[in-house]
């Protein structure tokens, strides 16, 4: 397991580099360029070209990306081209916000879709079923802002329960703090337990449906034993992958719902990145999204050996 | 019967949702507060003025009801976050400016200067030199003096245009600042420059030592003192204790918010999150007026307009007839209605109505006339219409909700319109390198003096104007020459000749629609008050207090 693990991470090392060759191109494909929107309508050509130097931006693209690439590997991801903020602290200011949403957001849609997705595949064309089908259905067809806008409406201007926006600090006001994280998260978490519920539904009703769990009731296991040791940990190969991207996904931020609930996550900096074309900060951005996705790959197939004992990694 | 609750909840969301819905602007009740500007004097922006202009310590507005108190923590969210600090930029949140920074003299209510860190002011006879005297006593953030080497520091960084900041073309005349005492500086100019006391407006102080970290750690004379920025998340400042104008400001302190959702940042104000929003969009402001306990504040008009923009170099454009066609297609009342959401001040001509400057008998140039449209299409040999398109600045917001409005009446005389919505850093380059047919675009003069319009507007100056107009050899030489006349004459009756034939040969020329006036809104709880907007759209909070025990 120890080599498996150091050989995946070494891997990942050519990958970085092909990634960042390939991040610091397409960023550059992109129509516009940080100049021009610093400067603005009014600039002249002068002032324009200033900002050029001053970025470095009249540089050829290799030595370009070499000087970032020299950069980077002493862990210096730059300066944002707009406020002159060391990417790194910007990045990393946001991470804990990110990590903290969704965490949360992960482990509310994992109570959630547990229970519902396997009792709606063991009962399917039941009442929980049905209710399982409607949550499901509900969830992928209500966008994210407009729940989030109901959440606020209903929990903060009608009940004045939770904060409507922002992130209290964690140990000056930590009950604030949770408060204001239950509707991001819930937002989140309630969009991905509809998508995980239904994986588990079909999943566990496909499980079901073998001769390994026919033999095992045939040999008069209890339901109970049957369940959690012969249908559930094999439905669980599916969702642990599709958990996995999910949790990709919210790692790399949520541009919604940061957006309503004034969540300083690293969706919003992306954005932010993109619409000023801020090189600098949105290369490093990427490459934060890269590399949480391939840690993310790497965890999703470890835990592949410890749900399912046949897998082995040597 | 739990999915009979179910359903209940559903339905109970859908009900508040209606309620919550905005609802039309007949139907609002009217508690809106806007910035009154009965008239606009721009005496001491024309280079005529030689006598001394001087006013005491300006006293802080009387309150309605009770006096400012002192305390107390304004929340508030001026949209996005803030992209850089830096005072001689204009980037979303440059609203803030007036909180940390103050500049010599500041743009009054009454829409004409009055001295703020300066004293007193003159303008020399010839109109080149402004000779500005310095309050004593005014203090950096860092507990150092503001005097006059810091005026002549920051000239100079005005004056740089390698630094590639906004100010630098308000100073193109301008040679230099000399320090004659202390407290005493010469801004002088190698041409007379009516725009030269908006250019000392805009001209915000910080000290040499701050430079460095400015973009990030801003540092001036204002009512507040920075505290933190973590972006993303807040802003925090805090009572300036030293502040020049004593007993101001009242707010132990103030933190910005960024929430950029507009939807988001006016449920925050409802759900008492915060005291006060920036930018409320026009859809959004029937609710907000309607919402108890909320008071709208509007920059006055004047400063900024939308407009439709024609590359003239491009066919069918290139015909002043068609050009002329399309200015009698555009339905500013519909769009007021539609696109403001009734909370418009439509106008044709670039001037606001209260400048001196306004030719009040070209105000109907253009109306809308369909008929007339037709004639002038088919003149041009244009009777079956043709295909175009137009680029819009943001995919979302009034300059696509008018672009909107305009392709169906365009689609009345025939014209088919394209609209391409692009984001604005893609849509920059198209603009600045003249690669478009038509676009909907936001511009102006920002500026008191009505030469500004000719100097900053990308629409209307003779210089770096990306509608080709400076390739017509007929007109736009005549056009170039009514700005040059109307910014050099010394008497206003002549600059204002002179500037209205520059308007007849915008008008007759089409090249640009004017079609309304764009003004920030600011919502507040009614607890804030002493709130000031000014006609750039900036937020004042110096002798703002809350009411709120």
């Amino acid at each position: 397991m120890g080599r498996y693990i150091q050989r995946r991470l070494l891997q990942m090392i050519p990958v970085l580099f092909i990634v960042s060759a390939v991040i610091f191109l397409v960023v550059r494909l992109i129509p516009g360029d940080p100049a021009r929107v610093i400067a603005g309508p009014n600039a002249t050509p002068e002032q324009i070209d200033v900002l050029v130097r001053q970025f470095g931006l009249d540089k050829p693209i290799w030595q370009q990306y070499l000087i970032w690439l020299q950069n980077m590997l002493q862990g210096n991801m730059g300066y944002s081209y707009i406020n002159d903020y060391p990417v790194n602290d910007l990045i990393l200011q946001r991470i804990p916000a990110t990590f903290e949403l969704a965490f949360v957001a992960a482990m509310i849609a994992v109570v959630i879709a547990f229970p519902l997705g396997v009792l709606a595949a063991l009962r399917p064309g039941s009442m929980i079923d049905l209710i399982s089908t409607l949550f499901a259905a509900l969830s992928f067809s209500i966008p994210g802002f407009w729940l989030a806008l109901m959440f606020i409406l209903v929990f903060s201007l009608a009940l004045h329960w939770l904060p409507p926006s922002g992130r209290p600090d964690l140990t000056e006001q930590p009950v604030e703090h949770f408060k204001s994280l239950i509707m991001p998260a819930l937002t989140l978490g309630i969009a991905l337990a509809a998508k995980l519920a239904r994986y588990l539904r079909s999943s566990v009703l496909e499980v079901l449906s073998r001769d390994h769990v026919r033999t095992a009731r045939g040999k008069g296991l209890p339901e109970r034993i049957v369940l959690t040791r012969h249908v559930i940990r094999n439905a669980l190969m599916p969702v642990v992958t599709i958990l996995g991207l999910q949790t990709g996904d919210l790692l790399s931020g949520s541009i919604i719902v940061e957006s309503v609930f004034a969540w300083p996550g690293i969706g919003r900096l992306t954005v932010q990145a993109i619409g000023w074309r801020d090189y600098s900060l949105l290369q490093a951005d990427v490459l934060y999204i890269v590399l949480t996705f391939m840690v993310i790959n790497l965890v999703t197939d470890l835990s592949y050996a410890a749900i399912d004992p046949r897998i082995r990694f040597e | 019967m739990r999915t009979l609750k179910l359903f209940v909840f559903a339905l109970a969301l859908i009900g508040l949702v209606a309620c919550v819905a905005p609802a039309s602007p007949a139907a609002e009740k009217v508690v809106t507060q806007v910035v009154p500007v009965k008239e606009t004097v721009v005496v001491a922006g024309t280079p005529q003025v030689v006598e001394k202009v001087v006013t005491a310590t300006p006293k802080p507005p009387a309150t309605p009801d009770t006096q400012p108190r002192r305390g107390g923590t304004l929340n508030m969210s001026l949209g996005p976050d803030f992209v850089t600090l830096d005072p001689y930029r204009d980037f979303e949140g440059r609203e803030f400016k007036p909180l940390v920074f103050d500049s010599l003299l500041r743009i009054s209510d009454k829409g004409d200067f009055e001295p703020w860190l300066a004293e007193s002011y003159e303008l020399s006879k010839d109109g080149k030199m402004i000779t500005v005297r310095l309050r004593k006593g005014v203090m950096f953030h860092t507990g150092r003096e503001m005097k006059a080497d810091d005026v002549v520091y920051s000239v100079g960084l005005a004056r740089d245009s390698s630094l590639g900041h906004d100010l630098t073309d308000r100073f193109k005349t301008c040679t230099g600042a000399t320090k004659v005492d202390d407290y005493t500086v010469q801004v002088n100019f190698n041409a007379i420059t009516p725009g030269a006391f908006d250019a000392l407006a805009g001209l915000y102080m910080y000290p040499k030592e701050a430079a460095d970290k400015i973009k990030t750690v801003p540092v001036g004379t204002g009512p507040f003192k920075f505290q933190e920025w973590v972006p993303g998340d807040h802003m925090t400042l805090v009572r300036f204790d030293n502040y020049w104008r004593k007993g101001e400001p009242y707010f132990d302190k103030v933190v910005i918010k960024p929430i950029p959702d507009d939807q988001a940042r006016m449920v925050n104000l409802l759900a008492n999150a915060i005291d006060l929003l920036g930018r409320a969009p026009l859809s959004s402001q029937a609710l907000l007026a309607q919402s108890p306990g909320v008071v709208l504040t509007t920059q006055p008009p004047g400063f900024s307009f939308d407009t439709f923009m024609f590359n003239i170099a491009k066919p069918p454009f290139d015909n002043v007839l068609v050009r002329q066609a399309m200015n009698y297609t555009v339905d500013r009342d519909k769009m007021n209605k539609l696109a403001y959401y009734g909370r418009g001040s439509m106008t044709l001509i670039p001037f606001p109505a209260t400048s001196w400057a306004y030719p009040k008998d070209l105000e109907k140039y253009y109306t809308y006339d369909l008929d007339k449209a037709k004639q002038l299409l088919a003149k041009a040999g244009f009777a079956n219409g043709f295909d175009t398109e137009i680029l819009v600045r943001g995919t979302s917001g009034t300059a696509l909700d008018v672009a909107q409005i305009w392709q169906q009446d365009l689609a009345k005389v025939g014209v088919k319109m394209k609209i391409t919505p692009m984001e604005s850093a893609a849509y920059l380059p198209k603009l600045t390198s003249s690669d478009f047919t038509i676009v909907s675009h936001a511009t102006g003069g920002s500026a008191v003096d009505p030469s500004g319009l000719f100097q900053a507007a990308a629409c209307c100056r003779p210089f770096r104007n990306f509608f080709q107009i400076e390739q017509n050899k007929d007109w736009f030489p005549k056009y170039a020459a009514a700005i040059q006349a109307g910014d050099t004459a010394v008497e206003q009756d002549k600059r204002k000749a002179a500037y209205r034939d520059a308007i007849t040969i915008y008008l007759e020329q089409g090249w640009v629609i004017t079609l309304g006036w764009r003004q920030f809104t600011y919502a507040s709880k009614d607890f804030v008050k002493g709130l000031r907007v000014d006609m750039d759209g900036k937020l004042w909070l110096n002798s703002a207090w809350t009411a709120k025990q």
